[in-house]
C-alpha cells in the first residue's frame, strides 16, 4: 500500500461517517450520507472527525436516506488511484457497519478488502482493555521501558 | 519463576510456574543464543552472512539454516512474494527468526517437562498450561498509538501470539512485491498454534496491506487483529476477548 492509498482509505472513512474506530466512536448517520467531507489533513487520525479527501469526485450521495435496518450503498467516487465505494448499514441515525465494497487494487492485482470491526465488537475489544494481563504482545522493543511494562504486568497478577 | 534474557536485540521473558528445572531453562534459552549467533544479519562471522557474502552454499548450510530458508521460501510462495527474506540481493531471515526460535525453545520446554509457561520473545509470545488453575492465560495487545495502553486483551490459552508494528523502530516492513514499506497497517497481530506461522504473519499481513488479515484467516486459519493508519480495527478469525 503507497501512502496515497491513505488518503482514499480516509476518503471512505469520511464518507462513512467515521463509525467504526477502535475508540468505539459512533457518529450518528446524517440524513445526507454525510456527504460533507473535507477538513484538515492528518494521514494517522486516530479517533476520525477529520481528515483529507484525496478524491476528486463528486460528493458521495446514499441511493436513499437512511432508516432503521437500511443498507445503502454509496456513490462510487472516481480518485486518481481508482474508483471507491462504501456501503453503510444504518439502524435509525447510526451507522453499525461500514464495508467498502470497492476500492483501487494495487498494481492490477484483485484486491480482497478488509471487513472492519462492527460497533458491537469495537465494544467487546474496549471493554478487554481492562481485564488481567498475564503478558503483553507487540512490535519488537528494545527499550527499557517496554522491558519494565511487560514485567510490572507479570508481577500485577503474581 | 520469572526469567529476563537478553539476546536478539529484544529481550525474552520466561514466566514459568510450578517447580522449575533450572538446566532445562537454561538450555531452552541457549536456543535462542544459537539462533542469535547463526541468523544474525549484524554479526559478520554469523553463518547468514556467510550465505549472504556467497562464501557458504546454501546446500552446505546448516540443518537449522536450510529448515528456516525453506519454511522462508514456502511463506514467500504462499503470500505471493509479499514476505521475503531476500531484500536488495541480501539475506534478512528476521521477519521468521525470532518466532522460530521461540517456538523451538518452547518445544523444548515441553518436552524437558515444563506444563505452565509463557515464554515472551520481544513481543512475540507462546504459551502453555495454565498460568494458575481454573485460568486461562490472556495476552494483551500493546495499542499502537498509545504505548501504555492496550488495544484489547485476548483469552490466549495455549497458544502463540506475534504482533507486527512501525511504531517501535519508525521501521519499515516492506512489501516484498514492490520493495516499498507498507503503510496501511498500523499493527499487526496474528493469532495461531504455532509461533514461527505466527511470527511470519504478521510480518506477511502488515506487507500485504488491505488484504492481508482475510489471506492470512483464509490461508492459515490464523486468527488477525490489525489497526490502520485511519485507527480502524479489522479482526479475521474467531477472538475471545477477555472480560475480567
Amino acid at each position: 500500500m503507497s501512502r496515497k492509498w491513505q488518503g482514499t482509505a480516509l476518503f471512505a472513512a469520511i464518507m462513512a461517517g467515521l463509525s467504526v474506530t477502535v475508540a468505539g466512536r459512533m457518529l450518528a448517520g446524517s440524513g445526507t450520507g454525510a456527504a460533507e467531507a473535507g477538513g484538515t489533513s492528518s494521514s494517522t487520525s486516530v479517533t476520525g472527525g477529520s481528515g483529507s479527501s484525496s478524491g476528486s469526485g463528486s460528493s458521495p450521495r446514499s441511493s436513499s436516506g437512511p432508516s432503521s435496518g437500511d443498507t445503502v450503498m454509496g456513490s462510487v467516487e472516481q480518485t486518481r488511484f481508482g474508483p471507491v465505494q462504501v456501503k453503510v448499514t444504518f439502524d435509525g441515525a447510526k451507522i453499525t457497519d461500514v464495508t467498502v465494497v470497492q476500492a483501487p487494487s494495487g498494481g492490477g492485482r484483485d484486491e480482497m478488502l478488509t471487513q472492519y470491526a462492527t460497533p458491537l465488537l469495537a465494544q467487546e475489544v474496549i471493554a478487554s482493555q481492562s481485564a488481567k494481563v498475564d503478558t503483553i504482545s507487540g512490535a519488537t522493543y528494545t527499550s527499557e521501558g517496554y522491558l519494565a511494562s511487560v514485567q510490572s504486568a507479570i508481577d500485577a497478577h503474581t | 519463576m520469572n526469567l529476563t534474557h537478553r539476546v536478539m536485540g529484544t529481550v525474552v521473558l520466561l514466566d514459568l510456574r510450578g517447580p522449575a528445572d533450572d538446566q532445562l531453562v537454561a538450555r531452552a534459552l541457549e536456543i535462542f543464543d544459537d539462533a542469535d549467533a547463526r541468523f544474525s544479519p549484524f554479526r559478520a562471522d554469523s553463518e547468514l552472512s556467510r550465505i549472504g557474502r556467497g562464501e557458504l552454499a546454501l546446500d552446505e548450510a546448516s540443518q537449522e539454516m536450510q529448515e528456516v530458508l525453506e519454511l522462508a521460501d514456502a511463506f514467500e510462495r504462499a503470500s505471493g512474494g509479499a514476505f521475503t527474506v531476500w531484500r536488495d540481493g541480501a539475506l534478512d531471515a528476521n521477519g521468521i527468526v525470532k518466532g522460530w526460535a521461540a517456538q523451538r525453545a518452547a518445544d523444548a520446554l515441553v518436552a524437558g517437562g515444563a506444563t505452565d509457561f509463557c515464554l515472551n520473545a520481544g513481543g512475540d509470545l507462546i504459551t502453555r498450561g495454565a498460568p494458575e488453575p481454573g485460568r486461562r492465560w490472556q495476552a494483551g495487545i500493546r495499542h499502537p498509538m498509545q504505548g501504555n495502553r492496550m488495544l484489547g486483551v485476548v483469552v490466549l490459552g495455549e497458544g502463540a501470539m506475534a504482533t507486527s508494528g512501525s511504531y517501535e523502530r519508525g521501521a519499515h516492513i516492506v512489501d516484498g512485491r514492490s520493495g516499498e514499506a507498507s503503510a496501511h497497517w498500523s499493527s499487526v497481530t496474528v493469532i495461531d498454534t504455532d509461533l514461527t506461522v505466527a511470527d511470519v504473519l504478521a510480518t506477511t499481513v502488515f506487507a500485504m496491506g488491505s488484504a492481508g488479515p482475510r489471506w492470512a484467516h483464509e490461508e492459515f486459519d490464523a486468527s488477525v487483529v490489525a489497526l490502520d493508519q485511519l485507527g480502524r480495527l479489522a479482526v479475521a478469525g474467531h477472538v475471545t476477548w477477555a472480560r475480567g
